[in-house]
């Protein structure tokens, strides 16, 4: 693990994970409140003080304790997103790859369809109709939608890999599919399940934020996206609260930034394309 | 005479089997164009019919629950489920689904809420702002990504061209919304340079004259800039590194041992072959694109599509939300397949090729 | 062909060495490379891949990029007017105008040699325009350089993928002659290709050194090769030239270690009536990041004395001034 990308980004990730994790521990220390996320603690929108030092949020909560707690909720998001999306997109992509043929057609012609046509009106449709809105419903909602990406890696490296010479020896040998798979292909895509782990978990949280904005979310799930949504609405931006949009939004961002880092890294670790080009020869 | 015809005859037919890999190519495109755009409308149709909750069904009871309160509500709702077919069996309401899309064209009832405006009207009323917006945002992100892109394969051992890289990799994974929650904090709030919050003057009545396209355009600009900005530097990463391995190839040595003069290179060698996966990878991203204007007409207030959906999902207006949800299919398939159409112009090996 | 003196060459490399510039080190990729060319000579160079041939080619047209960089010596042609001209030292304008003009590059015929997005026409007739022909010319020249290597010109409008491996290949001759260079530099003309085009490729290239009195640097990796068409052949180890002469004088009677092993592994050369096994090189490919001190064949050589690990060896003729020489110490 020498590369400065994969520290850098890792170590930065640790840090905003553990800072989510504490954040309603540090809610509670900092407020008098029995519960941080009391609504009506305070008037709507009520000025920022020493004690709300983003102000209230549209039911009166302090909407620092909003933040502190909606960190985990939009991690988490992103997580069972990420999990499920890989999930799809690797059996996808590797039945894809494996077994090519008419398969292979059918199902790459679906991931093309899914990769071109909007998902952003398909999922609002879906997610009104979502009666529990609940950290696993969205997440595996969002989850159904981020596996072509994945699904596309996954087959070409999977298709790469099975026009190996060690493959071929394997079946030569009466290895039956399955243990082919198992021992010869599945270390040689780990770096790319892990890199399509964090791919999915971003686009989820960039459209979960973005349901949000488009209006569709629910106190429920108050998440990063809900409180940057509800404050635009509201006209933050202008009236003063510019802190309940730009915290969620500089947290979102920087948790992208470290795990494209995390990415970068792995794909200049793993990608051997490029590890000959890093040794200048 | 006809020992003189044949030969000529021949070659007229072996040139146009030279052809054939494009009509192949042609075919194929538009085949799976009209696939994917039956599978969207299919979707659709399954969507609102089945999902948990049934929504078609569902407005119907929502009038019939209203029954005691508002006078007709229950003949409302009757009117609507005769009028909706959901009294018929399932495969008839599918085939006068499919019918009313293909020969209606969209005819996707009326609006719920605007009752009893026809669903297309409503979208034909939103359409111009997305189509405008969007359209001049992907287009001007593509070009200025790809020029830019090019250059800084181009100078690819410049330090400035490697610190304008990392910009633009910090740009390209900030969410477009963050992106524009700063622009507009910033250029129209603070610095108060730009307007923001509404697509024109609110004093101006729409018109075709001057005053009131000036006031669209510098209404315009920051929406229009947050998307350019952030679709372009995805465009300039691709490009760079497009150019990159482009640079690398042998033709491009020949290239410089033949003694051209480095524009030539640049423009007929370098440029010319690193544009074509650029070109195709337009027809991907039209889609992903679209998910990002509809954020940022949210966030602009921009009475298009996306503005339009966000008030149909809360009101659930299920009527207005099929049409949006084809509608916005129907655009952003369309586009790429105009793409795709395109490509054979900008490479000869998808035109022809020796049988 | 007796010993010429330095003028009276048309190519004349002096002393060239060229580093590949790495993050802690250098790479010795050519050195101290000495090479002459005279009118109407094809001299083979052959060496295994990564010796550094093509870094020598790329280097003698003045192409050199970063990471690599040329350290020392001289790129000397003369050209059409008889004035002589150093590649590495004219100004970038003059020095477009002498690659093609005064010395042309013939690159290995696969597909990637040509630009796939251009027809035939296009990649001649830009170069050709470029130096300074009318488009009208420039297309009639095209037609009659193809017409050289025995091209149909209903070739010009063709795309690289319409065509096959030999005429990709022949098309690039067409444009390397078809301003009549007094230098070719041809990298690898016949790897891509099947035996038989090959053979009637290397005839080309005999046939255009008769009809225009070329001088022809071959570049090649395999000495059957050489055996067919070069007059004379130069043998690169690591970067360094370690043995040159005439054909007959090296294949009769090699005096590098290195050459006599490249000799026995040929098929067919030499160990068939007798029977004799084909022998590898044996060893590992030299290693440019880590040359060895001294001979930098040495660890590979089965005759190295004491001296060869600390001592390069220079230049002698061993067999009076027949013109082959070798550097080796056993000599």
């Amino acid at each position: 693990m020498r590369n400065p990308k994969l520290l850098i980004g890792g170590l930065l990730f640790l840090g905003l994970l553990i800072f989510a994790l504490a954040g309603p521990t540090i809610a509670k220390s900092r407020t008098k409140l029995k519960d941080p996320l009391q609504i009506s603690a305070y008037t709507p929108y009520q000025a920022v003080s020493d004690e709300i030092p983003i102000g209230s949020d549209q039911l009166g909560r302090d909407a620092m304790a909003v933040f502190l707690y909606g960190m985990r909720l939009s991690l988490g998001v992103g997580f069972v997103a990420g999990i499920v999306g890989t999930l799809l997109g690797v059996l996808v992509g590797f039945v894809a790859g494996f077994v090519g043929g008419n398969t292979d057609t059918i199902l790459r012609v679906l991931t093309d369809m899914f990769l071109v046509v909007p998902t952003l009106p398909l999922l609002m449709v879906l997610s009104i109709s979502v009666d529990k809105w609940d950290l696993l419903t969205i997440g595996l909602l969002l989850g159904l939608f981020s596996w072509p990406f994945v699904a596309r890696t996954v087959r070409a490296q999977v298709f790469s890999l099975s026009q190996r010479p060690f493959v071929d020896l394997a079946r030569l040998n009466n290895e039956n599919s399955l243990e082919i798979i198992v021992q010869e292909l599945i270390p040689g895509l780990l770096p790319y399940i892990f890199l399509s782990v964090s791919g999915a978990a971003v686009g989820a949280m960039l459209a979960e934020a973005g349901l949000q904005i488009l209006g569709i979310g629910s106190g429920n799930l108050a998440t990063l996206g809900y409180l940057m949504a509800k404050a635009m609405g509201a006209g933050a931006l202008g009236g003063g609260f510019a802190g309940q949009v730009l915290l969620p939004a500089g947290y979102l961002t920087l948790t992208f930034l470290c795990l494209n880092l995390i990415n970068m890294g792995l794909d200049e670790q793993f990608n051997p394309r490029l590890q000959t080009t890093a040794h200048g020869e | 005479m006809k020992n003189e015809e044949k030969p000529e005859e021949k070659s007229f037919r072996s040139r146009l089997q030279r052809y054939r890999p494009l009509a192949r190519y042609l075919g194929n495109r538009f085949g799976v164009y009209l696939f994917t755009l039956w599978a969207s409308l299919s979707l659709a149709f399954i969507l609102f019919r089945f999902m948990p909750g049934n929504p078609m069904a569902m407005s119907v009871t929502q009038l019939q629950s209203n029954a005691g309160l508002i006078v007709g509500a229950d003949k409302a709702a009757e009117y609507y489920r005769e009028k909706m077919g959901l009294n018929e069996p399932l495969h008839i309401q599918y085939l006068k689904f499919l019918k009313n899309m293909i020969f209606g064209p969209f005819d996707f009832g009326h609006s719920f809420v605007k009752y009893p405006t026809p669903v297309n009207e409503v979208i034909g009323r939103y359409l111009p702002w997305t189509l405008g917006l969007f359209t001049t945002s992907v287009i001007l992100a593509w070009i200025l990504g790809t020029a830019i892109g090019a250059l800084l394969g181009w100078m690819r051992r410049s330090r400035f061209a490697s610190w304008a890289i990392v910009l633009t990799t910090l740009i390209n994974i900030t969410p477009i919304y963050v992106l524009a929650v700063f622009l507009l904090l910033g250029l129209s709030y603070k610095l108060g340079w730009l307007p923001s919050g509404r697509p024109y003057d609110a004093q101006m009545m729409p018109s075709w004259k001057w005053p009131f396209i000036k006031s669209v355009l510098i209404h315009a600009i920051l929406p229009v800039g947050t998307m350019v900005l952030v679709w372009s530097s995805g465009w300039i990463l691709g490009m760079r590194s497009l150019m990159v391995s482009v640079l690398g190839e042998d033709y491009l040595a020949y290239a410089r041992a033949k003694g051209l003069s480095p524009l030539t290179i640049l423009k007929e060698y370098a440029f010319r072959n690193a544009l074509l996966p650029q070109v195709a990878g337009l027809a991907i991203v039209l889609g992903m694109s679209l998910n990002g204007a509809y954020i940022i007409e949210i966030i602009f207030r921009i009475p298009g599509l996306g503005t339009l959906f966000a008030n149909a999902a809360a009101l659930r207006d299920f009527n207005t939300m099929m049409g949006l949800l084809v509608f916005s299919a129907f655009t952003v398939l369309t586009g790429s397949l105009i793409v795709d159409l395109a490509m054979p112009l900008f490479d000869p090996r998808i035109r022809r090729s020796d049988a | 062909m007796t010993q010429d003196t330095p003028q009276e060459a048309v190519l004349a490399i002096r002393s060239l060495s060229v580093v590949y510039v790495g993050r802690r080190s250098a790479a010795q990729a050519v050195t101290e490379v000495d090479l002459e060319v005279q009118n109407n000579e094809i001299l083979g160079l052959v060496g295994e891949s990564g010796c550094g041939k093509t870094t020598l080619a790329v280097a003698m047209l003045g192409l050199i990029e970063p990471p690599g960089k040329v350290i020392g010596g001289a790129v000397q042609i003369r050209t059409h007017d008889h004035s002589t001209q150093d590649i590495l030292k004219v100004k970038p304008s003059l020095h477009r105008q002498l690659l093609w003009k005064e010395i042309a590059y013939i690159p290995q015929g696969s597909m990637s040699a040509l630009n796939p997005v251009k027809r035939v026409r296009e990649q001649l007739t830009d170069t050709l325009i470029e130096h300074g022909l009318k488009k009208n010319e420039a297309l009639e020249r095209a037609r009659w350089a193809l017409q050289v290597v025995s091209l149909d010109a209903a070739i010009l409008e063709r795309y690289p993928h319409e065509l096959s491996g030999g005429m990709v290949q022949r098309v690039a001759i067409a444009g390397a002659i078809s301003m009549q260079p007094p230098v070719l530099v041809a990298d690898e003309p016949t790897t891509a290709l099947d035996v038989v085009t090959q053979r009637s490729i290397l005839q080309e290239l005999v046939s255009i050194r008769e009809k225009f009195g070329s001088a022809i640097l071959l570049i090649s990796h395999d000495m059957g090769v050489m055996a067919q068409i070069a007059d004379r052949i130069a043998v690169m180890y690591a970067g360094r030239i370690v043995e040159i002469g005439s054909i007959h004088q090296v294949f009769a009677s090699p005096l590098h270690p290195y050459t006599k092993k490249l000799i026995n592994a040929i098929p067919n050369a030499r160990g068939r009536e007798s029977g004799e096994r084909l022998i590898g090189l044996g060893g590992e490919s030299p290693n440019i990041w880590r040359h060895p001190p001294g001979c930098r064949f040495h660890p590979r050589c089965e005759f190295a004395i004491e001296r060869c690990s600390q001592q390069a060896p220079v230049f002698t003729s061993p067999n009076g001034s027949s013109g082959q020489r070798v550097a080796c110490h056993l000599y």
